[in-house]
């Protein structure tokens, strides 16, 4: 994408560049000094499972407001207009349901696990563990497969550069910075930068709301949209590329997102207390629909602004502009209208945020693969050693497979549907798991075992599958049909094949310890 | 404007003027909380340290 011939120029300074050196210093510099107070694995994953209810709200909404999670919300805003905000709404629902009745995560916190594979071995068993470790780096690591194109579309879109070697340099000084950051990282130090980042880009990303309606105008926004898409801009029942089976399956992703994916389950059980995890969920899920609401709005607006300026509009509107192009939309708007020092500091702060995203799933991928699926497999004869410089080396390994897939992917549908079916992979098992593991005494090893197994039908969503196999069914189609195969495995498997009785009696998460 | 418009409308108005109430209480929450995390870290490193220097 070259937008020379666009005559158009960044707002992005000498100032704006500095404000980033200074700002993400800083973040360093806070990470060695919170690193200080780690002792133990607990204070590395969890905290030390001492945060309180406004901290952990800070960082559960900093650690979700990433710069890849307003990438792919803009883009949702970009090319489906208002009728995209649906989705920040029943996530937003969804999540105070889920603190409300405390569902999954409440159990999960009261049995003390730091990881879902954990939960796996306690309830299923060791293979469990190992297999379902396996499977959620997996789709882990693949769902983070682009973190590093959204990170650099969105600085060079912003900064104005504009080659496809720039993108490639930034790409990788971007991954030499992420490895650096999660070698320093922990999370003492990422509770700390998240919560510097909330503050920053609550404020800022609001900020920027109002300067988008007060350069735009209200009325012209909504004009606009209904003159390029209709009704369409806004039902998110009849709008093309959402439609009921969509709107179905993101309040799935709605409970997925902060109850089973595994960096919001590490929030939950770095919580105080039970009481904690209810009133963080109330109170994230303003978050967990800001989130997207915010995102979808911007990309609403660069949508109007692109219609309105001939050069852009021939660049980014169009039935077959690639999903690369449209995802750059937001930034290239964003740095038409923020002013020189406060771009500087969003930019900053979503570059701060993208690295702690990455600190935080690299660890957590990486740590998964050494602790559920390696050591286990090994007959836990990893020393405590061996266990750290095995992680670092994963760590290296996963960053270098980023790249690569950044560079080769064909990504072919929005970035927000490729995760949601990368994620699928294990989330559509993990959940059989969970919901059974936890609420039914009859679920077994071997209804577990098929649950993770049959997750891996959901690859099939992805469009460079789909296309390979001249598959005419919608990503969330693949989805909404593989979580109903898990649980139907989950169900029958365990039904036809019980767990042999034990010495104990079976104690479900949901009981109170005696 | 139609009825979606409308409900789009008082959705983003509402939401983010909740978000920015949230904002406010948890950066102000937020200070005290990192301040008695540093506190509660601090003092067990203390205890520590004290236990491990009155066992030598």
């Amino acid at each position: 994408m070259n937008l020379e011939a666009t005559g158009i120029e960044s707002n992005f300074t000498a100032l704006d560049w500095a404000i980033v050196v200074v700002y993400l210093s800083a973040s360093v510099l806070i990470g060695f000094y919170a690193n200080r107070f780690v002792r133990n694995m607990a204070d590395y994953v969890v905290a030390g499972r001492a945060l309180r209810s406004n901290l952990a709200i800070a960082t559960m909404v900093g650690s979700e407001l990433g710069l890849v999670t307003v990438m792919y919300s803009a883009q949702k805003g970009f090319t489906g207009g208002f009728a995209a905000f649906h989705i920040g709404l029943v996530a937003g629902i969804v999540t105070l349901l889920v603190g409300l009745t405390g569902f999954i995560v409440v159990p999960l916190r009261r049995m003390g696990v730091m990881t879902i594979p954990e939960f796996y071995e306690r309830r299923f068993g060791r293979s469990a563990r190992v297999l379902g470790g396996a499977i959620l780096a997996l789709a882990g690591i693949l769902n983070m497969g682009l973190f590093l194109k959204a990170g650099s579309i969105f600085v060079t879109g912003l900064t104005g550069m504009n080659s496809d070697v720039e993108l490639k340099i930034v790409m990788t000084v971007l991954l030499g910075l992420v490895l650096l950051y999660t070698i320093l990282g922990g999370m003492i130090s990422v509770v700390i930068t998240d919560y510097v980042q909330f503050v920053v880009l609550a404020f800022g990303m609001l900020a920027a709301c109002l300067f988008a309606v007060q350069q735009l105008g209200w009325d012209h926004i909504v004009s606009t949209v209904q003159s390029l898409k209709g009704n369409e801009g806004f039902d998110p029942f009849k709008a093309e590329g959402f439609g009921a089976d969509y709107v179905v399956w993101m309040v799935f992703l709605g409970l997925i997102s902060c109850a089973v994916w595994q960096t919001a389950v590490m929030r939950a059980c770095a919580a105080e207390s039970t009481k904690v995890v209810k009133r963080l969920y109330i109170w994230s899920s303003i978050g967990f629909m800001i989130r997207f609401l915010i995102p979808n709005f911007l990309g609403v607006c660069a949508l109007v602004y692109m219609a309105g300026h001939s050069g852009l509009r021939e660049v980014f509107i169009g039935d077959d502009v690639a999903s690369e192009v449209s995802m750059a939309a937001m930034p290239v708007f964003l740095s038409q209208l923020l002013p020189v020092g406060f771009i500087g500091l969003i930019g900053a702060a979503m570059l701060a945020a993208f690295m702690s995203t990455h600190d935080s799933y690299l660890l957590c991928w990486s740590s998964v693969l050494t602790q559920d699926v390696i050591a286990p497999s090994t007959g836990d004869r990893l020393s405590g050693r061996g266990r750290i410089v095995l992680t670092r080396m994963l760590v290296a390994l996963i960053g270098v497979f980023l790249l690569v897939w950044s560079l080769w992917y064909p990504l072919g549908q929005d970035l927000w549907d490729y995760m949601t079916i990368t994620g699928s992979v294990y989330f559509t098992g993990a959940f059989a798991l969970l919901l059974f593991g936890i609420y039914w005494k009859r679920a077994s090893r071997v209804g577990a075992h098929l649950a993770l197994v049959s997750g891996f039908a959901a690859v099939l969503g992805l469009a460079p599958v789909r296309d390979a196999l001249r598959l005419d069914v919608s990503a969330e189609v693949v989805g909404l049909s593989v979580v109903s195969l898990c649980i139907v495995l989950m169900v029958v498997g365990s039904l036809l094949f019980p767990d042999r009785p034990q010495g104990g009696r079976q104690v479900l998460a949901t009981e109170e310890p005696a | 404007m139609n009825a979606w418009a409308h409900f789009w409308t008082w959705f983003l108005v509402l939401g983010l003027a909740v978000f920015f109430g949230l904002a406010i209480v948890v950066t102000i929450g937020g200070l005290y909380d990192i301040r008695a995390l540093f506190h509660r870290l601090g003092a067990r490193d203390g205890e520590r340290d004290g236990s491990s220097s009155s066992s030598e």
